[in-house]
């Protein structure tokens, strides 16, 4: 393998993670900064789509079907969640609202372990995926591939009902000012609901893309979270550049960090955000300035 | 159009409006005025169900909204201009003025077109974002923005604050073109002068409750009233 190849490939490996943390944290960045909502157990969201995606997958024998299920039963989920948890947590102050979904993680931990068991299960690549592809003379998975191109495609979908469509300006205001929005005819909570939803679908979908790559454990969601919250800090809460911005940062410094710094990889993370929390206390890209 | 009675409302536990009564009639304008920390501002954001009616009644055309929410309200027919204007940054002017025209009825009087008539500056930063405005551009971007909820009553909260004299004179002409064309308004000011020449009645607010009510031609003739609830 030639020098510049091993390069490329360590690229799309940091963009492959860049995307996996984008459909997670784009999720969690506007549950906070518009529902100013703390949601830990999104990992645990993330955990349960990977489950989902495999159980769906084994069940049907087709990959797609649980590609399709894991969004819709998480979404679901977050649905119960919210109507049951979170709605009446909404004015309780965040240190309640980490209690609780701290709490929540643990339920979800050990529902896990009891219904698919402590150790780690995989599933396989769709047909239409499998195996390498060569792109520029570099040799790549095309499951990995696909992994980028679906989070390239949510990404602009996402960048574009949130700058073009009415919706989206109805989300910006509501972010800005939710009671001014209010008091042009908005239905915010209506909105706030819809965006969760949509938060934890896409939580929900990250977690099935990833179960074939990673195989999915009890403890996947928390391992991920972290990353995440990172993520979203680094990026400023709320805002949809700053889930893209912070993905790129956090997926190419733990991919490059790995390679070029084993020693110290692991450290590499906490020191950007060390250095954001100085410089920018408020991320690179909030969504009030 | 909108009847306030033995209205108590407040930030929390901090009771601010203590039984204030006041009613606004239809096609005519109502001024309230008062000193800083009369309870203003805290009046319009309870109508408006930014703040908790603890006790006494809110009416809208005869229904009690006290308990109804921001957005009800709007879409019954409300809006607001509020002191701090709260034109959405993230927007750009057109999304600011397209985001309250969005449920008009194709038939509606107030169009996106007619708002940039009524107010030419905004036409010429459509595309600006919704923080590079002026002053006086603010203003009357919230106007625009509120009278393309093509609203029935229309709330605003000290128009004139911290604009230059000049702008000052063009928002008076506008809410004179707006009271002419028989629009309902509820005008908060501590510009005497401005607020007396636009408004059919004043009611003046101390202290949380009404303390003198009557017409704008009555108070600028009683200067001891003047003198002792508006400092003038």
């Amino acid at each position: 393998m030639s020098d510049w190849s091993y390069w490329a490939v360590q690229t799309l490996n940091g963009l492959q993670l860049s995307m996996l943390l984008f459909l997670l944290s784009v999720g969690l960045t506007v549950i906070f900064g518009l529902l100013h909502f703390v949601n830990l157990a999104h990992g645990a969201l993330y955990a349960l789509g990977a489950y989902i995606g495999i159980s769906a997958a084994t069940a049907t024998g087709s990959y797609w079907a649980g590609f399709a299920a894991a969004p819709v039963v998480v979404a679901l989920t977050g649905i119960l969640l919210y109507l049951g948890l979170m709605k009446r947590m909404r004015r309780a102050g965040p240190m309640n609202q980490v209690l609780v979904t701290l709490g929540l993680i643990f339920v979800f931990v050990d529902i896990f372990r009891l219904v698919w068991g402590d150790i780690a299960i995989g599933t396989v690549e769709p047909a239409l995926f499998t195996g390498r592809s060569e792109l520029f003379g570099v040799v790549y998975p095309t499951y990995r591939l696909f992994i980028i191109g679906l989070g390239a495609l949510v990404m602009a979908v996402l960048a574009l009902v949130l700058s073009r469509t009415q919706l989206g300006a109805m989300i910006r205001a509501g972010v800005d000012n939710d009671q001014m929005a209010a008091c042009l005819g908005v239905n915010v909570e209506k909105i706030f609901f819809l965006v969760f939803c949509v938060g934890c679908a896409l939580a929900g979908l990250a977690g099935a893309v990833a179960a074939p790559v990673f195989s999915a454990h009890p403890d996947m969601g928390t391992e991920i979270l972290i990353s995440t919250l990172i993520v979203v800090v680094v990026g400023g809460m709320g805002s949809l550049r700053g889930a893209i911005a912070g993905s790129f940062l956090v997926g190419f410094a733990q991919t490059f960090g790995t390679v070029l710094l084993p020693h110290v990889a692991s450290l590499l993370i906490y020191a950007l955000l060390a250095l954001v929390l100085v410089f920018r206390p408020t991320g690179l890209f909030p969504a009030r300035a | 159009m909108l009847e306030l009675s033995a209205l108590e409302t407040g930030y929390g536990e901090t009771r601010v409006i203590h039984g204030l009564s006041l009613e606004a009639q239809a096609g005519r304008m109502l001024a309230i005025l008062g000193r800083n920390g009369a309870g203003k501002t805290t009046t319009l954001k309870a109508v408006m169900g930014l703040l908790p009616v603890t006790s006494g009644d809110i009416r809208f055309d005869g229904h009690s909204i006290a308990k109804t929410k921001p957005y009800d309200i709007a879409r019954l027919g409300v809006a607001y201009v509020p002191e701090t204007r709260d034109i959405f940054p993230s927007l750009t002017v057109k999304e600011n003025l397209t985001l309250a025209g969005r449920t008009a009825p194709a038939n509606a009087e107030w169009t996106l077109d007619r708002v940039i008539d009524f107010f030419p500056r905004l036409g010429e930063r459509l595309s600006n974002g919704g923080n590079q405005l002026s002053g006086g551009e603010q203003q009357m971007l919230a106007i625009g923005r509120a009278l393309l909820m093509n609203p029935r009553l229309l709330i605003l909260d000290e128009p004139t604050e911290g604009l230059a004299p000049i702008i000052v004179r063009q928002i008076h002409d506008k809410l004179a073109a707006l009271k002419e064309a028989g629009l309902t308004m509820i005008l908060v000011e501590q510009n005497f002068g401005f607020a007396t020449s636009l408004a059919d009645e004043v009611i003046i607010v101390g202290r949380g409750k009404s303390v003198w009510t009557g017409s704008s031609d009555a108070i600028r003739a009683d200067s001891e009233t003047q003198h002792k609830w508006l400092g003038v």
